[in-house]
């Protein structure tokens, strides 16, 4: 698919999970009314709180009133302390953010001179793989608690950022590595390298014009990589406790807050699809071939 | 050599699941009390030893052979004196948890979770990606529609969405819980379906088998389908780890299986709250090495 076709169906694709997200909310089983309210409420008050919520009427009114509201970007008012979604997300955003840059820097640094490595002379790749493959499945949980055992800081500060971010790395380095490894190979032995080689470039010009040759792809991966690392948030945000979209998601859900988890869904969804997009945008400047294609 | 590796690693778990009631149990494998003999008590629960585990049965039978880890899995009071959260001894071999069960047994117990829960979930999202990625590949109309709905679920985050419907619907059970890992999954395998599928229904092979007058679902069930399903079964042993991965998350975070289910991540949860080795390690190298073991599974593993 080409990419301005692709770009176009940006504004679909969050559609599609603004649909999927009100299916959820029907599916799940229960009144999320009648929960937050507790057993004893009244029945006044739930049907009240329905009509907040848009729970009342049919299934195509609920989902006009939902539709409606996304579209005015209105997630509704938090049940814990009846703030606005948006506010409470807009003010969380920063940390995860970080927490996902920095993680993404960290997992790079470790991953692309180790790809470089396998790429270059293929000895000790299988060990390297069966290294990458025990930290992938070493439970994020334990390496975080390994860690703030050995004194690594907790709270809202840098070095907790830093050290989330590092318990993060093992779920991202196998993938990057394999795909890095995968397009060097590829642009390696491509006829471009080999003419610079036959020119009489050094090492380091050759392998520096097959890391670009490569860029684009691994752009590529790391905003597709993003729902992962939204994801591994959740977990090491709890447990360093930086107040990002993830210790939101832990504190939502001990209050059964669906507007808060919902919206954390809808949100969460929105920046990997803006990610994708947003490489999408730069693609041209990563990559001359593309350019020359649309002239 | 690396397949084999993880097919012994996976076999391992699932021998120590079958047998948990063997290794670890309230009641013993063979013992003579009051005259009457039991042959694995262990597994038929005799109305006679209810009541009864091994550290009492071990004052009042004439014979007794005791499972390897003389406990079960919600045994709250072992030896019959509560003791929390103590460190590994002889008698409890990596020590006891916040009720006092032992943390020995229910690590084997775990195993039997870890076994249910990834087999369920990544067979239900097979089927659920199987059947959308065929439709999409089926035809464009239903393609611009499910594969915006494929591209929509890539895009949510699964943690959150399990957390999102974990905490709305609550703690379930074993088959809930592979369930919601399964509606978190399944675009991953629609995805690789649907691209094998499109590949697969360009190929000569179709077209020879549409020149002969086959219908159209003759087609793609004999013709399509079973060479599309190749990336989805890669998937699929890889994401038997994963969900182990997912389920030990949310019992970590507290919203996984209803308690008191023996699973492993809320065994890591445990050690969160009481930072000790031997409660750490166990849950996870069992995690681990299960992960590890689903992740040999597959050649060229790319996630």
């Amino acid at each position: 698919m080409s990419r301005a076709r692709r770009l176009a169906l940006v504004p679909v694709t969050f559609l599609a999970v603004a649909l999927i997200a009100f299916l959820l909310i029907e599916l799940v089983p229960g009144d999320p009314a009648a929960m937050h309210l507790g057993a004893g409420s009244s029945a006044a008050a739930r049907v009240a709180l329905h009509h907040a919520l848009g729970l009342q009427g049919g299934v195509a009114e609920r989902l006009v009133h939902y539709l409606g509201h996304l579209a005015r970007l209105e997630l509704g008012t938090a049940f814990s302390d009846g703030r606005p979604v948006s506010a409470k997300i807009a003010e969380r955003l920063p940390v995860t953010l970080a927490l996902a840059l920095t993680s993404l820097l960290v997992s790079w640094m470790i991953a692309l001179p180790l790809a470089l490595r396998s790429a270059l002379r293929s000895r000790g790749a299988r060990t390297l793989e069966v290294v990458l493959g025990i930290l992938y499945a070493t439970p994020v949980p334990a390496l975080a608690l390994a860690l703030l055992a050995l004194g690594a800081p907790y709270g809202a500060s840098f070095g907790a950022i830093v050290a989330a971010a590092v318990c993060l790395a093992p779920l991202l380095v196998p993938r990057v590595h394999a795909h890095a490894v995968r397009a060097l190979e590829e642009s390696l032995g491509a006829d471009a390298s080999r003419t610079l080689r036959s020119v009489g470039a050094t090492r380091g010009r050759v392998v520096r014009a097959a890391l670009r040759a490569a860029a684009l792809r691994l752009v590529t991966l790391a905003a597709v990589q993003l729902p992962a690392l939204l994801s591994g948030a959740v977990l090491v945000e709890a447990i360093f406790g930086l107040p990002g979209l993830g210790l939101l998601a832990f504190d939502a859900m001990a209050a059964r807050d669906q507007p808060v988890l919902m919206g954390l869904v809808l949100v969460g969804a929105g920046i990997s699809i803006g990610a994708t997009a947003l490489v999408d945008v730069i693609a041209p400047a990563l990559d001359p071939r593309l350019r020359a294609e649309h002239r | 050599m690396r397949r084999r590796v993880g097919r012994i690693m996976l076999g391992l778990v699932v021998l120590v699941a079958l047998f948990a009631d063997l290794v670890a149990a309230d009641l013993p494998l063979y013992c003579r009390v009051d005259g009457a003999t039991y042959v694995l008590p262990c597994l038929t629960r005799p109305l006679a030893l209810a009541g009864d585990d091994q550290q009492t049965l071990a004052r009042r039978a004439s014979a007794l052979v005791r499972t390897p880890i003389p406990y079960g899995p919600f045994a709250q009071r072992p030896g019959g004196v509560l003791e929390v959260f103590a460190p590994s001894s002889s008698a409890h071999l990596l020590g006891t948890d916040d009720r006092g069960r032992d943390v020995a047994a229910r690590l084997v117990h775990g195993a039997r979770i870890a076994c249910l829960v990834g087999p369920i979930a990544v067979l239900a999202y097979l089927l659920l990606g199987l059947v959308i990625g065929a439709l999409c590949a089926s035809s464009t109309r239903l393609d611009l529609i499910l594969g915006r709905m494929i591209d929509a679920g890539l895009a949510i985050p699964p943690l959150l969405l399990l957390l999102a419907v974990q905490g709305l619907s609550g703690r379930g059970s074993v088959l809930a819980v592979a369930l919601v890992i399964a509606l978190a999954e399944w675009p991953q395998a629609a995805r690789l379906v649907r691209a094998e599928a499109l590949r697969v229904a360009a190929s000569e092979h179709v077209l020879a088998a549409r020149a002969l007058g086959a219908t159209t679902l003759r087609v793609g069930l004999r013709h399509v389908l079973p060479l599309a399903l190749g990336p989805a079964v890669v998937l699929a042993s890889f994401g038997l780890g994963q969900a182990v991965l997912f389920e030990s998350a949310l019992s970590f975070l507290g919203y996984g299986l209803a308690p008191p289910a023996a699973s492993w991540g809320e065994l890591l949860a445990q050690g969160a709250l009481h930072p000790r080795v031997a409660l750490l390690l166990g849950p996870t190298l069992a995690i681990a090495w299960t992960v590890l073991g689903a992740r040999f599974l597959v050649e060229r593993p790319d996630v």
